[in-house]
C-alpha cells in the first residue's frame, strides 16, 4: 500500500498502537479504530494524559478509557507510539 | 439542526463558548442553529458558533456561575510541552544506561 | 459520514461526553446530525457542586464543536465493523 496521503498512515494503524497529542496539554494512546477526515478517531484502551504546571512543578494526571470518541478539532498531532 | 425541534417554546438553559448561562424561553432556531431565547430583559438571538448547548431548564437557580469558556486554551501550553519532552527525553536515556 | 452513522448506532445507549469546559455530562444518546450535534436524555452531571444550576438540567442538545470526547463501553462497538467502516471512508474520500 502506497503512502500519498497524510491519512494513509492511520489507515495503515488502524487495530495498532497509536499516539495522539491534543490542544490543552494533553495525550492519548490507545487501539486505533476509525477515523475521518477531520482527525476524528475512535480509540479502545486509551490512556489519557493531561499535563499541568503546578508552582512550576510538572503534574500529571492519567485516565483510562476503554472505548473513547475524540473530536479531531482538539487533535494536534498522530504519530505511531511515541 | 431539528434535534433542537424538542424543546421548542421550552423553558432552555443555553450555554455560551465563554461561559455565560442564559435562561428564557426557546422561542425559535434556524437551520445554522442561531437559537432565539426570550426572558424578561427582552430577546436574545445567540449566534450559533456561541452556543455549547441548549437544554431543558426547571430549576429555581436564575443565578449562575460562571462556567469556564471552551476554547480550550492554556495559558503558555509550550511551557508544559518543553517539560514533557525533555522528561521524556530523560526517560528515554534512563531506558538505555 | 462515517461517525454519523457511527453514533447512530449508539443511540439509546449510555455516553458521557466531556465538552471543552471540563464539564462531563452522561447521559442516554437520543439522536445525531450530520454536524455529530448530540441529544442527550436524563443527564447527570459531574460538577454540579461548582455549577449548582446544571443539577436541574435532564435534556440537552450539544453543539458538536463544543466535545472534547465521548466516553464509550466495549461491548457497545463492534471493532472489526467500525475498522471496515473506517478503511471503506479512506477509500471513498480519496476519488
Amino acid at each position: 500500500m502506497s503512502l500519498d496521503a497524510p491519512l494513509d498512515l492511520l489507515k495503515l494503524n488502524l487495530d495498532e498502537k497509536i499516539y495522539v497529542k491534543l490542544r490543552g496539554a494533553r495525550e492519548l494512546s490507545g487501539i486505533l479504530q476509525a477515523f475521518d477526515s477531520h482527525c476524528n478517531i475512535v480509540l479502545s484502551d486509551a490512556i489519557e494524559t493531561k499535563y499541568e504546571l503546578v508552582d512550576g512543578e510538572l503534574k500529571s494526571t492519567e485516565r483510562n478509557s476503554e472505548m473513547l470518541f475524540v473530536r479531531g478539532d482538539s487533535v494536534t498531532l498522530i504519530t505511531t507510539e511515541e | 439542526m431539528s434535534l433542537l425541534k424538542d424543546l421548542l417554546e421550552q423553558p432552555v438553559l443555553v450555554l455560551t463558548v465563554e461561559g455565560d448561562s442564559i435562561c428564557g424561553s426557546l422561542d425559535g432556531f434556524d437551520k445554522a442553529g442561531n437559537v432565539m431565547v426570550s426572558n424578561t430583559h427582552g430577546l436574545r438571538v445567540i449566534r450559533s458558533s456561541e452556543v455549547v448547548f441548549v437544554a431543558s431548564y426547571d430549576g429555581d437557580i436564575k443565578e449562575f456561575a460562571h462556567i469556564k469558556d471552551t476554547k480550550n486554551k492554556i495559558q503558555d501550553e509550550y511551557l508544559i510541552w518543553e517539560k514533557v519532552w525533555s522528561m521524556k527525553l530523560q526517560k528515554l536515556q534512563l531506558e538505555k544506561n | 459520514m462515517l461517525f454519523f452513522s457511527f453514533f447512530k448506532t449508539l443511540v439509546d445507549q449510555e455516553v458521557t461526553v466531556e465538552l471543552k469546559n471540563d464539564i462531563e455530562l452522561k447521559g442516554t444518546l437520543k439522536s445525531v446530525d450530520q454536524f455529530l450535534n448530540l441529544k442527550l436524555d436524563n443527564i447527570s452531571c459531574n460538577d454540579t457542586d461548582k455549577y449548582p444550576h446544571l443539577s436541574s438540567v435532564r435534556n440537552m442538545f450539544i453543539r458538536g464543536s463544543t466535545v472534547r470526547y465521548v466516553y464509550l463501553q466495549k461491548n457497545m462497538v463492534d471493532t472489526n465493523l467500525l475498522q471496515d467502516a473506517a478503511r471503506r471512508e479512506a477509500m471513498s474520500e480519496k476519488k
